[in-house]
């Protein structure tokens, strides 16, 4: 990155990071051409906040908290929906993990398409964002132990679809109340 | 497992913080959700199963194709958002600018970066060194503009190009007076005139050829008016080409045949010049 005594270049931004920030905004969207628009309007309120941003090393995930915030408010605007909830058939959840199981990444993003909204952010958190579960509540705004949960049922849901021996489209999918889901 | 003294959500939460990391675990304040496994060493197993799946879904969430020309879509469109911040485009050296008090650029290259880009009126071509092409204020004629599309229209058989795309037809829209015609295909233009322009490729299903250049630019073109013209403005070696300019675009059509030709990619439903 091009750094001149702590300046920073909108186009250095985009050159090192749009790559992660659109990947990060396909997986919460679920589609291309909203995560196009997502990465294209979190780039947009960088370059009007890039005074705001302190620390150059800090730049992706500074990118991904605005990335997510613009991702909240579009579900808000879609209107009022059922709080979301995900129940666990838990003898689904297979004991053990098959080693070495190839994911399909297409099979990953329909199971994480199924999921409620506030589920799939602290998903995709998890895998993008290198912070720990305290970091995580606070960009959230959420308590620590609401994080801990939603990460581990999520994640349960996942290995549920993506891993049972029998195929990997599960009918005995755990209950779960998709809400919130937006496809394009 | 067949004991499970601890209601099965809880024991996936202890597990879920026992794989995060130390600090984690010895906040006294989150013990409560690791105590599950104190005494469990059976869980252990559980744990590093755990394990392994987070990293098989890490490397599959990871693994998401970009589309190609993002960078320089984005680019392009924080260069015309630049613009609209910044007015009538021109040299912002001594124009004033939003207040950037903690990271102003400090060097003259970084200077003439925000200089040049709040004077470009369309897109960038340059990604990573920077943004080093700039649209620079000088009077393009509609000669210079329709000569320019001229020369990028590839005669023969329609070039290879992509689909329509939702991105694409946000970025560049299609002129409204041009018909909508099935088959039509884009494909990338760099540098017209300094800016990243669209070309749309066209045919009717006499096998009539056009192309629709769409370049971004918002300064206004002396002799363009804001419709199609009725006839070609220019007419030379088997090519006929016209441009007007609305919206923010400048468009240029540019066809393989003569004014029969030409009118043949017009929507003449519309009014025209």
């Amino acid at each position: 990155m091009t750094e001149v005594a702590g300046a920073l270049d909108i186009a250095d931004l985009v050159a090192q990071h749009h790559a992660a920030v659109y990947r990060y905004a396909y997986r919460l969207t679920g589609s291309e051409a909203d995560a196009e628009d997502l990465t294209q309007q979190a780039f947009l309120i960088a370059q009007r906040k890039l005074d705001q941003l302190r620390e150059p090393a800090a730049s992706r995930s500074w990118l991904f908290t605005i990335l997510r915030r613009v991702f909240s408010k579009s579900l808000r605007q879609n209107g009022p929906r059922p709080a979301g909830d995900l129940l666990l058939d838990l003898e689904n959840v297979p004991e053990q993990t098959p080693p070495d199981l190839p994911i399909d990444p297409e099979e990953l993003q329909k199971a994480l398409d199924e999921l409620p909204p506030e589920f799939r952010m602290v998903l995709v958190m998890f895998f993008f964002e290198d912070c720990s579960y305290r970091q995580m509540a606070e960009q959230l705004e959420i308590p620590i132990g609401t994080v801990m949960s939603r990460l581990a049922r999520a994640k349960a849901r996942l290995k549920a679809v993506l891993f049972v021996d029998d195929g990997r489209s599960s009918t005995d999918l755990p209950d779960a109340t998709m809400s919130g889901k937006r496809r394009s | 497992m067949k004991d499970k003294p601890s209601p099965r959500p809880t024991i996936l939460e202890a597990v879920e913080l026992s794989g995060r990391g130390r600090e984690e675990a010895s906040d006294c304040a989150r013990a409560d959700l690791a105590a599950p496994l104190v005494g469990r060493p059976e869980l252990v197993e559980l744990r590093e199963s755990s394990r392994r799946a987070d990293e098989a879904l890490c490397r599959a969430a990871l693994d998401v194709p970009v589309p190609e020309g993002l960078g320089q879509r984005i680019l392009a469109r924080l260069v015309l958002s630049s613009v609209d911040a910044v007015g009538e485009f021109g040299p912002a050296a001594d124009a004033p600018r939003p207040a950037r008090p903690a990271v102003a650029p400090k060097n003259a290259r970084s200077r003439r970066r925000w200089i040049a880009a709040a004077a470009v009126a369309g897109a960038v071509a340059v990604v990573a060194v920077g943004l080093t092409v700039f649209w620079q204020p000088k009077p393009y004629s509609t000669a210079q503009v329709l000569d320019t599309a001229v020369d990028r229209f590839i005669a023969g058989q329609m070039p290879p190009g992509e689909p329509l795309s939702k991105s694409v037809l946000a970025s560049h829209p299609l002129s409204r007076e041009i018909r909508r015609l099935p088959g039509t295909r884009w494909r990338k233009v760099d540098n017209f005139l300094g800016h990243e322009a669209v070309a749309y490729e066209m045919s009717t299903a006499g096998g009539a050829r056009a192309t629709l250049f769409v370049v971004p630019c918002r300064r206004s073109i002396v002799g363009l008016g804001v419709s199609p013209p009725s006839r070609p403005r220019q007419a030379t070696g088997g090519k006929a080409a016209a441009a007007w300019q609305s919206d923010g675009m400048v468009y240029v059509l540019v066809v393989a045949g003569n004014d029969r030709t030409y009118r043949m990619f017009l929507d003449l439903g519309r009014p025209l010049a």
